[in-house]
C-alpha cells in the first residue's frame, strides 16, 4: 500500500509537470519574448531552464532500481509492523507466564498445606515437590511473611524474601526487580508464607526467541513468495507511466535546447537585440545592446523605451509605436538614441511586433545597429569622391572584369582635360587597351597591361575638340582580395606646359653651352661629388683632349706634377667648405708645353639653394706672369738705381762722416808719435789714443758697410725685419744731415718692437726717402727744424710716420707726389716717392701723405706684421 | 797773457783727437761744439787763435770767420776743411784767415801754422791793418 502511494505521488507531480510543458509549448510557438536573454550565452547547452523546476531523471535503465528501492520500502515497512506485534505479543505473554508461575506456586503451596505437619519439613517437603516438578527454567523459593526465607533454589543471594517483606499477604503475578524476574506469588494462609516461583530474564528471552522463530520463517516464505510479485507489478506501472514520462521529458530537454541556443544566438549576436512589452518596458537586452548602449541588462530591464531615447524623438517614436500597433514592421529606420551618459549616437533601427499563438501582439523586438562606422565609411567614401573631384589630374577608372574594358568613372578633371564629359565616357568601352598602335607610348601601356605592371608615359593626345596636347598618362591595375586585377586605374595630366619648358630648358641650356663653348676663357663644370661634368670647347682645344677624358678627374693628368697636390687639395678644401677659390698650376696645352692656369672656382646652387657642384673659368696667364715678373725686375732694378742716385746725392756728406773717423785716426796717431818723440806721453794717454784709434777706423769701417748694404744689388728675398731697429739704423745713416741742416731729430719707438715680412733693404730705402724729404723740406728758413719719427702698431701693421714743421704740402701736390718725376725739388729726379710706392705696394702696404694735422707734412707708410710680432 | 787755442769742432772724435795733438806740441786749448758756442763765450781780450772745421752743423767755419771779422775780434783764424779746394782757400785768405789747412792736416804744419797764427795775434793793430 505504501509502496502504491509513492507511486501515485509521483505520478501526480509528473503530470503537473506536463501540464506546465504545454504551456511552455504553446508560447514558444507564440514569439521569442518570453525568452530569457541572459547577457552572456549559456556556457552547457544541457542546463536546466529555471521554469522547468526540479525535474527527476527517469530513465528505462534506472527502473530496477527503483522497484528496488520500492520493495526494500514495503519490506521495511511490513518489518515495522512486525515488531509492534511481537512487542504487544510478548507483554501479554509475560503476564501469561506469570500467571503460570503463579499457578505452579499455588499447586505446590496447596501441597505443602496439604503435607505438611511440622514446620521444619516444609523445606525438605518443597524441596521433594520441587524435584518431582523437575523445571530447570524456573525457581522456587519459599519465604515466611517475615521475611524469613526457608527454602530457595537459587542461591542464598536473591532478594526473593526483602520482596516478600514488602507485599501484603496475598497472592499475586507479574514483573519485579525492574523486569529482571518474572514471579507468580502464591500466600498460604497456613504455612504464613509466600511461595514464589519466578522465572530469569534470559530464561524468558530464550522461550521468546523459540516461540518467534515460526512467525520469522513465516514472514520470510511470504517474503519470498511477495517479492517478484510485487517487483513485477511495480515494473509493470512504472514503465507503462515512465514510458509517458521519458517522452515528455525528452521533448521537455529538446524546446529547453532549442530555447538556450536561440537565447545564446540573440545573446551573440554582435547588433544591439532589445524587446519590449506592449507598454514599453523593456523585457530582453542582449549584449550587443549593453555594448552598444551601455546598461547592463540589469539595468535596463523593466525600463522604459522612451528612456534611452532624446526628446526630440518622442514624437517620431510614438508614430512608430502606432505602425507596430498595426503589426507593421519598420526596417533599418536611421535616427539617434542615447547611451548611458546621455551620448547621442547615430543608429540603424529595425524593430517588428511580436505575436503570440493567437496573433496577439504581445509585445515589439528590435535590432540596433551603430551607424558610426558606417557614416565614418560614407564620410571617407565623400571625402575621395571630393579629393578625386577636386584633384588636378584626370582620373579614369576602367572595369576589365567583362569581355571589354569599360571605363567605370572619371573625375572632373578628366572632363577638362580631355573634353569629354563623364556621360560620354562612362560605360563606354576603353580600346586604347587593346587596339593596335604603332605610337611608342601606347605600346608600352599595352605591354605593361598585359603584365599586369604600372606604366607611365607622355603621348600626344587630342581633345575632343581636335586641339593638340601632351598627355602624361599613368596606368596602375587595382587588384581584389584575390590578386585579380580587376580594375585599371588611369591617371592623367596635361604636361603641354611642363613639355614646353622642358624645350625651352633644353634649347637655353644649348645655348649656354654654346655661349661657354664660345667663350675665350676654359670653362668647367663640376657636379656634388667633385667630379668635373663638362668642360668648353675653349679648355678642350688647349688640352687637345676629349670631353670623356677630361671628365670626372681626367682633367689632373694634365697638371703640372710639381703643382698637382696643391692643385687637388686647394680644390678640395675649398670644394668642402663650399668657398670661392683661385689657384694657379700649370697645365699641359696641346703641343706639350706647361703654361701657367689661373683657375677661379665658384660653388653652384640650384635656385631652392640646393649645392650641385661648382663652375670654374681659367685663363692663360704665362704671358701675364711673364711680363709681371718682367716688371717687378724692373721695379727692383730702378729702386736699387734710385738708392745710387740717393746715396750719390748724399755722396759730401758721406765723405765727410768717412773722412772724419779718418781724420781723427790721423789727429791721435800724430799725436802718439809727437808724444813719443818728445817722450812726454805716459802709458794711460797712448793706450786711451790707440783704443781711440780703433774706435773710428771700426766707425769708418760702418759707415761704408752700411753703404754697401744700402746700394746692393736688388733682389726679392724677404726677411724678417725689426722696425725699430731699421729706423735707429736710418737715423743714424743720415745723422750728419741731421746736423748740418740743425734739425732736432725725435724717435718715438713702440715698444715692444713690431717685426715686417720685408725686404730689408727696400723698406730702409723708404724710410730714407721719407727722411730726407723731411730734411729737404725743412732746408728753407724754418726755425727751430724739427723731425719727429714714430713707430706705432696698428690692426697688424707696423706704421712708420715721419712729421716735419716745414712748409707742409698742399692738396694738389699729394696727388701727384708718388707719381714718377714729379718733384717739388728744383734738383729732384722725381723719383724717391714713386719708388717707395711700389715698393710698399709690393709689400701689401699703404703710403700716406697727410697735410691736415696742422704745420708742416706726415707721411707714412704702413706694412703688415708678420704673425710672430702679432703674437706677442 | 799767456795764448791759447781754441778749437771749434762738432764731431766728438775729431774734436778729441785734435785737442790731443795740439797738447802734444805744446800748446793750451779749449774746445767748443759749435760756431754759435764759441762765438757766445768769446772775448775781445782773448789770446791766441781759433781752429775751426769749415762744415759744422749750424754756422759754418767760413760763416764764423766772416762773423768774427764783423764783430772786428782780432783772434787769427785757422780753417780745417777735407775738400780744401782753391776757391775755398782763396775766400778764405781773402776774410783774413791765417791758413786753411787740409784734413788729415799734418803735425808739423800745424805747429807752424799755430805759431804763426800766434805771432800774428801779438801786433793785433798790424792785421787790421792788413785787411
Amino acid at each position: 500500500m505504501t509502496a502504491a502511494n509513492g507511486l501515485l505521488c509521483r505520478r501526480y507531480h509528473l503530470e503537473s509537470e506536463i501540464a506546465s510543458l504545454g504551456h511552455i509549448r504553446d508560447q514558444t510557438q507564440a514569439t521569442t519574448k518570453t525568452f530569457d536573454m541572459p547577457d552572456e550565452p549559456r556556457q552547457q547547452a544541457d542546463a536546466v531552464p529555471a521554469e522547468s523546476g526540479p525535474l527527476p531523471r527517469i530513465t528505462p535503465s534506472r527502473l530496477p532500481l527503483i522497484a528496488a528501492v520500492l520493495g526494500a520500502c514495503a519490506f521495511a515497512t511490513a518489518l515495522v509492523a512486525f515488531f509492534i506485534c511481537e512487542r504487544v505479543s510478548r507483554n501479554a505473554q509475560v503476564d501469561a507466564m506469570a500467571q503460570q508461575n503463579l499457578r505452579i506456586a499455588q499447586l505446590i503451596g496447596q501441597q505443602l498445606e496439604d503435607s505438611s505437619t511440622v514446620d521444619t519439613d516444609i523445606a525438605s517437603q518443597a524441596a521433594a515437590i520441587w524435584k518431582r516438578f523437575d523445571d530447570s527454567t524456573r525457581s522456587l523459593a519459599i519465604v515466611r511473611a517475615d521475611g524469613d526465607r526457608l527454602f530457595d533454589t537459587q542461591n542464598e543471594e536473591s532478594d526473593v524474601d526483602v520482596v516478600a517483606q514488602k507485599r501484603e499477604p496475598k497472592s499475586w503475578s507479574g514483573t519485579e526487580d525492574g523486569g529482571e524476574r518474572i514471579a507468580g506469588y502464591y500466600f498460604s494462609p497456613e504455612l504464613e508464607s509466600f511461595v514464589a516461583v519466578y522465572t530469569s530474564k534470559e530464561v524468558y528471552r530464550s522461550q521468546i526467541q523459540q516461540s518467534m522463530w515460526p512467525w520469522l520463517i513465516g514472514f520470510g516464505l511470504s517474503g519470498l513468495i511477495l517479492w517478484p510479485l510485487l517487483w513485477g507489478a511495480m515494473n509493470i506501472a512504472c514503465r507503462r507511466h515512465l514510458d509517458h514520462v521519458f517522452h515528455v521529458e525528452t521533448a521537455l530537454r529538446k524546446r529547453a535546447r532549442a530555447q538556450d541556443r536561440l537565447a545564446n544566438v540573440v545573446g551573440s549576436f554582435p547588433d544591439a537585440i532589445v524587446s519590449c512589452t506592449p507598454d514599453r518596458k523593456i523585457d530582453s537586452w542582449n549584449a550587443g545592446a549593453r555594448e552598444l548602449l551601455g546598461f547592463r541588462r540589469d539595468e535596463a530591464l523593466g525600463r522604459d523605451v522612451f528612456d534611452f531615447l532624446p526628446q526630440d524623438q518622442y514624437s517620431e517614436f510614438e508614430g512608430l509605436g502606432q505602425l507596430l500597433q498595426r503589426g507593421e514592421s519598420v526596417r533599418e529606420m536611421e535616427t539617434t538614441c542615447l547611451t548611458k551618459g546621455d551620448r547621442r549616437i547615430d543608429i540603424s533601427l529595425t524593430v517588428a511586433p511580436i505575436f503570440n499563438s493567437s496573433k496577439m501582439i504581445v509585445g515589439a523586438v528590435s535590432v540596433i545597429r551603430d551607424l558610426a562606422d558606417r557614416r565614418e565609411a560614407e564620410r571617407q567614401q565623400r571625402l575621395l569622391k571630393r579629393a578625386l573631384d577636386s584633384a588636378s589630374n584626370g582620373v579614369m577608372i576602367i572595369d576589365v572584369t567583362g569581355p571589354g574594358h569599360r571605363v567605370t568613372y572619371v573625375n572632373p578633371a578628366y572632363e577638362r582635360i580631355t573634353g569629354y564629359s563623364s556621360e560620354e565616357v562612362v560605360g563606354e568601352l576603353y580600346e586604347l587597351l587593346e587596339s593596335s598602335s604603332h605610337e611608342p607610348g601606347l605600346i608600352q601601356v599595352q605591354n605593361a597591361v598585359l603584365r599586369s605592371k604600372e606604366v607611365q608615359v607622355v603621348i600626344e593626345d587630342r581633345r575632343k575638340d581636335g586641339t593638340h596636347f601632351w598627355n602624361e598618362l599613368y596606368f596602375a591595375p587595382i587588384r581584389d582580395t584575390d590578386n585579380h586585377v580587376t580594375h585599371y586605374v588611369c591617371v592623367l595630366q596635361d604636361v603641354s606646359d611642363r613639355k614646353h619648358a622642358e624645350d625651352q630648358l633644353r634649347l637655353s641650356e644649348q645655348r649656354l653651352r654654346y655661349t661657354m663653348d664660345m667663350l675665350p676663357d676654359m670653362i668647367w663644370v663640376s657636379d656634388e661629388t667633385k667630379a668635373c661634368t663638362y668642360f668648353n670647347k675653349t679648355w678642350l682645344e688647349f688640352t687637345g683632349r676629349t670631353l670623356e677624358q677630361e671628365s670626372g678627374n681626367g682633367w689632373v693628368q694634365g697638371v703640372h706634377p710639381d703643382d698637382l697636390d696643391r692643385c687637388f687639395s686647394t680644390y678640395s678644401n675649398a670644394f668642402d667648405a663650399r668657398d670661392r677659390f683661385e689657384m694657379e698650376y700649370r697645365l699641359r696645352r696641346h703641343d706639350g708645353r706647361f703654361r701657367t692656369i689661373l683657375d677661379v672656382g665658384v660653388p653652384w646652387y640650384e635656385p631652392d639653394g640646393r649645392f650641385i657642384g661648382y663652375i670654374g673659368s681659367c685663363v692663360d696667364v704665362t704671358e701675364r706672369k711673364a711680363t709681371e715678373t718682367a716688371l717687378r725686375q724692373r721695379d727692383i732694378e730702378l729702386a736699387h738705381v734710385s738708392r745710387l742716385s740717393t746715396l750719390g746725392e748724399m755722396v759730401a756728406s758721406i765723405a765727410h762722416e768717412i773722412n772724419q773717423p779718418l781724420y781723427a785716426i790721423s789727429n791721435f796717431a800724430q799725436t802718439c808719435l809727437h808724444s813719443l818723440d818728445a817722450d812726454r806721453a805716459t802709458k794711460e794717454q797712448l793706450m786711451q789714443w790707440n783704443t781711440s784709434i780703433h774706435e773710428q777706423a771700426t766707425r769708418a769701417g760702418a759707415i761704408i758697410r752700411r753703404m754697401r748694404d744700402f746700394l746692393k744689388k736688388g733682389t726679392t728675398t724677404r726677411e724678417v725685419v725689426d722696425v725699430n731697429q731699421l729706423v735707429l739704423e736710418t737715423v743714424e745713416m743720415m745723422e750728419f744731415e741731421f746736423r748740418q741742416g740743425q734739425i732736432q731729430v725725435q724717435t718715438h719707438l713702440v715698444e715692444p718692437t713690431t717685426h715686417v715680412m720685408a725686404n730689408r733693404v727696400e723698406l730702409q730705402q723708404v724710410t730714407v726717402n721719407l727722411i730726407r724729404n723731411a730734411v729737404e723740406a725743412l732746408a728753407a728758413n724754418t726755425t727751430p727744424r724739427r723731425i719727429e719719427i714714430r713707430t706705432e702698431r696698428e690692426n697688424g701693421h707696423a706704421i712708420v710716420t715721419v712729421a716735419d714743421n716745414g712748409p707742409g704740402l698742399n692738396e694738389d701736390v699729394c696727388d701727384k707726389l708718388t707719381e714718377p718725376f714729379f718733384s717739388t725739388k728744383p734738383d729732384g729726379m722725381g723719383m724717391g716717392l714713386a719708388i717707395s710706392r711700389t715698393i710698399i705696394d709690393a709689400h701689401e702696404g699703404e703710403l700716406h701723405f697727410d697735410q691736415a694735422s696742422g704745420v708742416g707734412a706726415r707721411v707714412s707708410f704702413e706694412v703688415p706684421t708678420t704673425n710672430e710680432s702679432a703674437t706677442r | 797773457m799767456t795764448q791759447t787755442v781754441h778749437v771749434v769742432e762738432d764731431n766728438p772724435a775729431a774734436q778729441m783727437s785734435l785737442v790731443a795733438l795740439i797738447s802734444a806740441l805744446g800748446f793750451e786749448s779749449v774746445t767748443y761744439d759749435s760756431a754759435e758756442s764759441f762765438l757766445a763765450q768769446v772775448d775781445p781780450n782773448w789770446r791766441g787763435c781759433v781752429i775751426t772745421d769749415v762744415r759744422l752743423g749750424g754756422m759754418s767755419g767760413m760763416d764764423l770767420q766772416r762773423e768774427m771779422v764783423d764783430r772786428k775780434l782780432s783772434l787769427p783764424v785757422i780753417l780745417i776743411t777735407a775738400y780744401a779746394d782753391a776757391p775755398l782757400i782763396e775766400k778764405a785768405l781773402q776774410q783774413g784767415a791765417i791758413r786753411v789747412l787740409e784734413k788729415p792736416c799734418q803735425a808739423n804744419e800745424l805747429k807752424s801754422t799755430i805759431d804763426a797764427a800766434f805771432a800774428a795775434n801779438a801786433q793785433p793793430s798790424s792785421d787790421h791793418r792788413a785787411d
